[in-house]
């Protein structure tokens, strides 16, 4: 991915959201199906044939469509993405996958198939709990998702299209963590928003061309002079794509060197086990390494998670940021402030609307005003001497 | 006191619905049991509404229920502080308000009864929705205390083979749970005993809320949500059943004798949502005023669930948790609603969208369209929190519903 094609990804636009990429697969007569949570495996839609496609905002603040379906309690970021379903703008998918992700996410696609009513629409059930018999019932959900998609598309997933779905994606975490690497080193030659945005466009990307792109830009990074940020911020929340928000908000000066978000480092934590059965590896990769408040009674690993992330990235402070409403991360941001602060790491928390460019001045006053409070390089620097 | 205020005071106290200081007898006496119960060595259990509490009994465990406290302090004025309490600790102004009043509780014995008593577990069910497990496990770390988390997965167009496997294999774990949080074992035959019990005071609540079919209808929503505490908190339990055959006698005494609820009644409706617990005196007078009757409701139906077959208990009972009102698809609620309308002949519908509850809130827009679409009548929208009085607008709400009204006489 060149600079300039990046610089297009950070202005993104809601209509850029049927890229040249899913413009060609389609004209080529390939279908593509949209879903949200990262609890549904991409590998399994590929295997099918298909173009898995992550429905995202790009930071559309308009909701008129939506808030005649959800009301303004609801998350503003589903409202955004419904918005984007009953205006047409994703009127190029052929199917839908709905998760019970959130409460807030599954209602939205439960107004989806009301209003748009998708040629395809699965309900992909996923328990809450990794167990025993969670996994069972996962497996049970993905075997009904991969016998929808084949009856549906008339496309068989063999196990070896499985295997290697599930390849091409281990392929692509192998490759997200080298770009980690890059945004960790003391002068990041890969910002924040450049990663958001590698992420934008690659999940509405087969993992095998994801991958090419990853390694295009890495080596060019690779190569690159680093800059050293004013401080070195670790963002982490639920999904969020607007990187032209994360972009200003860097451009502050400091780097975001670290994440633990949704359209970030966390996509690429559920990773299939070694074994014989590439589905229940896929059912055991995925409900084991979710990573998200929507988990029960894993909030220790998800806060070691960050904490070690933070640690080895060598932070200056944490910034959670959701948006309003969210219950999920409303919880998991007190305690999380709390513990980690407990552990020495400043926290910010920023709750706000999803894509209220009104409210960026406030948003910026704030990250401002922490990036006082933690002091930057020179709190560093005094904290490890 | 003249004879016109004399008349009036025996109107009122005709009109009044009898049972419900059996109701606050048997309420306090529960609270009693469930505050001293460490006091006797009884095990105490917080849970939430939707979650199975028939184990509990089998166990002789007291459930208690933050939710049923949550709407006490709210009906008492007392939510806003004891949620600021949790605001202080970092917890959003969004959260659910249920959530923040018990966190503001648990830290400071606030409420109108001094807070709840401490549990020795606790036990979560997510069938209304996802907010509760957030709010247990931070009780669970609060109180140092093991939590169960019964994961019911949302149903759409039925419960699917695998799904309801994966409900009784947690029934069963349940239990086990149960065994080690008490050291007793299960007694099938007392469980058994408790279900059917439970069967029976849902089998008479449905029949009281059944009661508001008739013209005039002897009791409003409004008596039902005070009136449902011991069908959520109590059954499984002796208590439950005579009172309940109490206040079902007296609901059929009152039809028999033409006693309204309303006087005048010219309207009835349906409600939609967790009541707005701090508002219900000024709302009944508004109604009463407009003698518009609100009829039925989906919030205390929800605990009349008939589709346990006693020959399969665990399986059948599994199978009601999961499909209960909040947790099934639109298509689902809408036929439940559309049928309530049907059966209570309503005029129209009053939607309450609540700030805290997000699963009963969302899908509103569209149910109220689809009603509108499938029964011809009209449905209302109002915004307000079930417990945090500071988001309501009550001039706001107030003349949007009398305008409704007028739109409907």
């Amino acid at each position: 991915m060149t600079r300039e094609a990046l610089a297009e990804e950070l202005a993104g636009q809601p209509e850029g959201l049927f890229t040249e990429y899913v413009r060609r697969w389609k004209e080529s007569g390939g279908k593509v199906i949209g879903y949200s949570c990262l609890i549904a495996p991409v590998e399994l839609v590929e295997a099918a044939g298909l173009l898995p496609y992550r429905i995202k905002a790009l930071g559309s603040a308009v909701t008129e469509l939506a808030d005649a379906e959800m009301s303004l309690y609801n998350c503003s970021y589903c409202r955004s993405c419904l918005q984007l379903g009953l205006d047409g703008t994703y009127s190029f998918l052929d199917g839908v996958i709905e998760t019970n992700g959130c409460d807030h996410m599954r209602a939205m696609f439960e107004n989806w198939m009301h209003r748009v009513d998708p040629p395809f629409f699965h309900y992909l059930k996923a328990p809450h709990y990794l167990r025993d018999d969670a996994l069972e019932y996962f497996l049970g959900g993905l075997e009904l998702l991969k016998r929808d998609l084949e009856e549906h598309f008339g496309s068989e997933v063999t196990d070896g299209a499985l295997e290697r779905a599930m390849e091409e994606r281990a392929r692509v975490r192998e490759l997200w963590r080298d770009l980690c690497r890059l945004r960790e080193l003391d002068l990041p030659t890969v910002s924040g928003s450049e990663a958001l945005a590698l992420e934008i466009r690659g999940s509405a990307m087969l993992s095998s061309d994801y991958a090419s792109l990853l390694e295009d830009f890495i080596r060019e990074r690779e190569r690159a002079e680093g800059r050293k940020p004013l401080a070195r911020l670790m963002f982490c929340g639920p999904a969020t794509d607007e990187v032209a928000w994360f972009a200003e908000l860097e451009a502050m000066g400091a780097a975001v060197v670290a994440d633990a978000l949704c359209f970030g480092t966390r996509a690429f934590l559920p990773e299939p086990p070694p074994g014989d059965d590439p589905l229940r590896r896929l059912a055991e990769g995925y409900l084991g390494n979710l990573f998200c408040p929507r988990m029960y009674l894993e909030y220790g690993r998800r806060r070691d998670l960050i904490l070690q992330t933070a640690r080895r990235a060598r932070v200056n402070g944490v910034v959670y940021l959701y948006n309003k409403f969210c219950d999920l991360h409303g919880v998991d941001s007190a305690l999380l402030r709390r513990d980690l602060e407990r552990e020495g790491i400043p926290v910010l928390v920023l709750e706000k609307e999803y894509s209220a460019r009104a409210d960026l001045g406030r948003v910026k006053t704030r990250v401002q005003a922490f990036l006082e409070r933690i002091g930057g390089e020179a709190a560093w620097k005094g904290a490890s001497s | 006191m003249g004879d016109g205020e004399k008349a009036d005071k025996a109107e009122k106290e005709r009109r009044r619905i009898k049972s419900t200081e059996a109701m606050r007898e048997l309420m306090t006496r529960y609270y009693v049991d469930a505050k001293t119960a460490g006091e006797r060595g009884v095990k105490v259990a917080w849970i939430t509404s939707g979650g199975p509490v028939e184990p509990l009994w089998c166990f002789d465990v007291i459930p208690v229920y933050p939710e049923n406290h949550g709407a006490m302090c709210g009906a008492a004025h007392m939510a806003v502080e004891l949620a600021e309490k949790a605001e202080e600790r970092g917890f959003s102004r969004d959260i659910c308000s249920y959530a923040r009043c018990d966190f503001g509780s648990a830290y400071t014995g606030g409420g109108p009864i001094g807070g709840l008593p401490r549990p020795d577990f606790l036990v979560c069910c997510n069938n209304i929705c996802n907010t509760v497990v957030k709010w247990y496990e931070e009780l669970a770390r609060y109180f140092q205390v093991p939590l169960f988390i019964f994961d019911t997965p949302f149903v759409r167009g039925g419960l699917k083979e695998h799904a309801a496997a994966y409900v009784l294999r947690q029934m069963e774990e349940y239990f086990a749970f149960l065994e080690g949080a008490t050291g007793k074992e299960m007694d099938e035959a007392r469980f058994l005993e408790v279900a059917a019990r439970s069967l029976e005071a849902i089998s008479l609540w449905k029949d009281i809320l059944s009661c508001a079919e008739n013209v005039p209808s002897p009791m409003t929503c409004f008596d039902a949500f005070i009136l449902m505490a011991p069908v959520v908190t109590l059954r499984g339990t002796e208590g439950v059943i005579s009172f309940y055959r109490g206040l079902l006698e007296e609901m059929r005494r009152r039809v028999e004798e033409g006693i309204a609820i309303i006087p005048g009644e010219r309207l009835r409706l349906l409600w939609d949502n967790i009541p707005i617990w701090y508002e219900m005196r000024n709302l009944g007078r508004l109604f009463m005023e407009e003698r518009a009757c609100l009829v039925a409701d989906t919030y205390t139906n929800a605990w009349t669930f008939d589709r346990v077959d006693v020959s399969r208990p665990m399986e059948s009972l599994a199978e009601a948790y999961a499909s209960v009102y909040l947790n099934i698809d639109l298509e689902s609620m809408l036929e439940q609603v559309v049928a309530l309308a049907g059966r209570f002949k309503v005029d129209g519908m009053i939607m309450h969208s609540n700030r805290s509850c997000k699963p009963y809130s969302l899908g509103q827009f569209d149910l109220a369209r689809m009603f509108t679409e499938r029964t011809g009548l009209p449905a209302l929208i109002i915004e307000a929190d079930h417990t945090d009085s500071r988001v309501y607008d009550r001039s706001d709400v107030e003349t949007r519903i009398r305008h409704f009204l007028d739109l409907l006489a």
